[in-house]
């Protein structure tokens, strides 16, 4: 009774000696309950403040043009989707680079990875945009702005990946080297779906982080959501009500992606 | 199968590791490899079963030169099985699929057949009630049982074994070597590397005898290590049967 009491306030251990008293079932309903708490908590003191600051809103001015947000939205929803599929490839690219025998491919990887983690994306933008790009012949900014954006979001993913490889061991690859299989084999069926489960929460807090980041192409003027954002401000001069979408509009974006890595970290578990 | 190694050399970051080791593993018996710890005997048996590359000498199997590429040496991969120390099984996979995958994979059996064949070996080895379980819910000795399953599920001309008890507390080991010895009689070939010298001389075959990367004594096993006839094979066999 005192420990069925107790588990409403402390996850029970699952270890051989605690008795059991929830099933795990019960035990997530109150953990979801915890968090319906601190979702209302939260909402209670933002409008507190809200209240408070006695502000006028002036939300008519910028409604008129919630197609222009909608419409921003969905370019960001875009160009993050384009620059998430073609970071991963990168990435993994990379990592191949880095884990390769050959001198040439290890050093482009290093200096690349290096590169692109150590300056700023905002820079890393502008420069690709102003001076590659046009050096190039090439006009398109969401061209460049997914490329920009994909490359620096990959160096970081290379970094993972490589980690995630070599997690995996030698002791796997030598197993399965005993078992017959060629190295493709090796890295079909063993290597890469060890490594993708290892680096499952790690790769969505960087696709996080790449959504985000998509903001900073508004500088080469990308009509994405942000962009869309500031133009509001400056025409309706409120500043607040301009911007406060962003918060939904962003989290809406990140949240799909922390469910789908949950959903796929749940469909590979295979360890207690 | 027979397979002989001639003028093997290993060296480790120059440190000879194998010294210019010439082995015949005879056909259709076992053979022990014995020594103290880092005297080459698990490179050895690595080089033997074709999963490392020595830095001189040659591999023959059959009388045939087993090729340096890669790719080549996969066919006598195919004909043969390791168990190693430890991390034998792969830790995404249950124990069942642990065993039909290579036999899909490798050998291009049905997924059906190859779950079958599966089953069945798991409850050949007293494991069928583990088929679903994840190397990291079986006990030690539960996973070298399902690698000695997964060993023996391709029909393999010679098993290699790489102190498979070694990582294993005594009971453990006991299940493990009780798994072997039904290995043996069914006939198979094996290398077996080992301390367990009371095993090797219950059930027979050849031994060899490794002393700072060189052979240093081999014949039949239950007369070699009766009676030794180099002092280093002696104190070997006083030292691990010391206690």
């Amino acid at each position: 009774m005192i420990q069925k009491f107790k588990n409403w306030f402390v996850i029970p251990l699952n270890s051989p000696g605690e008795i059991e008293t929830h099933s795990q079932r019960y035990s997530r309903f109150i953990q979801y309950l915890y968090t319906l708490f601190i979702i209302v908590l939260g909402a209670g003191v933002l409008f507190g403040f809200l209240y408070l600051s006695k502000r006028e809103w002036q939300w008519e001015s910028v409604l008129k043009y919630k197609n222009l947000f909608l419409r921003g939205w969905i370019i960001t929803l875009g160009v993050s989707s384009f620059s998430l599929v073609c970071s991963i490839f990168i990435g993994a690219l990379l990592a191949y680079f880095q884990l390769s025998r050959w001198r040439i491919f290890k050093a482009f990887a290093k200096v690349v990875v290096e590169f692109f983690r150590g300056t700023p994306l905002l820079v890393q933008i502008m420069f690709f945009f102003y001076v590659v790009a046009d050096g190039l012949g090439i006009g398109n900014r969401y061209l460049v702005g997914v490329f920009t954006l994909s490359l620096y979001a990959g160096t970081y993913i290379a970094e993972i990946l490589r980690g995630g490889i070599q997690s995996a061991g030698k002791g796997q690859m030598l197993a399965s080297v005993a078992v017959g299989m060629t190295k493709f084999q090796s890295y079909r069926y063993i290597i890469i779906p060890q490594t993708i489960r290892a680096v499952l929460p790690s790769l969505a807090g960087q696709l996080v982080a790449l959504i985000k980041n998509s903001s900073l192409l508004s500088v080469i003027a990308v009509e994405e959501f942000t962009y869309v954002a500031r133009s509001v401000n400056s025409i309706t001069y409120s500043t607040l009500e301009s911007y406060l979408p962003l918060l939904i509009g962003y989290f809406i974006l990140t949240f799909l992606v922390s469910i789908l890595s949950n959903w796929i970290e749940g469909k590979l578990q295979y360890e207690n | 199968m027979r397979i002989e190694a001639k003028d093997i050399c290993v060296e480790y970051q120059s440190q000879k590791v194998l010294d210019h080791v010439d082995v015949e593993i005879l056909e259709n018996t076992i053979t022990w490899i014995i020594g103290a710890s880092g005297s080459g005997k698990s490179t050895l048996m690595r080089i033997l079963a074709g999963l490392e590359l020595p830095a001189c000498g040659k591999l023959l199997v059959d009388g045939k030169l087993l090729s340096q590429n890669e790719k080549e040496r996969i066919p006598f991969r195919k004909s043969i099985s390791v168990v190693f120390q430890q991390s034998n099984l792969f830790n995404h996979l249950t124990a069942v699929d642990n065993i039909a995958l290579p036999l899909e994979v490798v050998h291009g059996w049905e997924k059906k057949e190859a779950a079958d064949k599966a089953l069945s070996l798991l409850r050949e080895f007293d494991l069928d009630s583990h088929g679903q379980k994840y190397p990291s819910q079986l006990s030690g000795g539960q996973q070298q049982r399902v690698a000695i399953a997964r060993a023996l599920s391709t029909d393999p001309r010679i098993i290699f074994l790489d102190e498979p008890t070694s990582a294993l507390d005594q009971e453990r080991s006991v299940e493990v070597l009780d798994a072997i010895q039904k290995l043996h009689m069914q006939g198979i070939p094996m290398v077996f590397v080992t301390h367990e010298l009371r095993f090797a001389k219950s059930i027979g075959g050849n031994v060899i005898f490794l002393k700072d990367g060189k052979v240093n004594e081999s014949g039949p096993s239950q007369k070699t290590l009766q009676s030794p006839e180099t002092s280093d094979l002696k104190n070997f066999i006083r030292f691990v049967d010391k206690y």
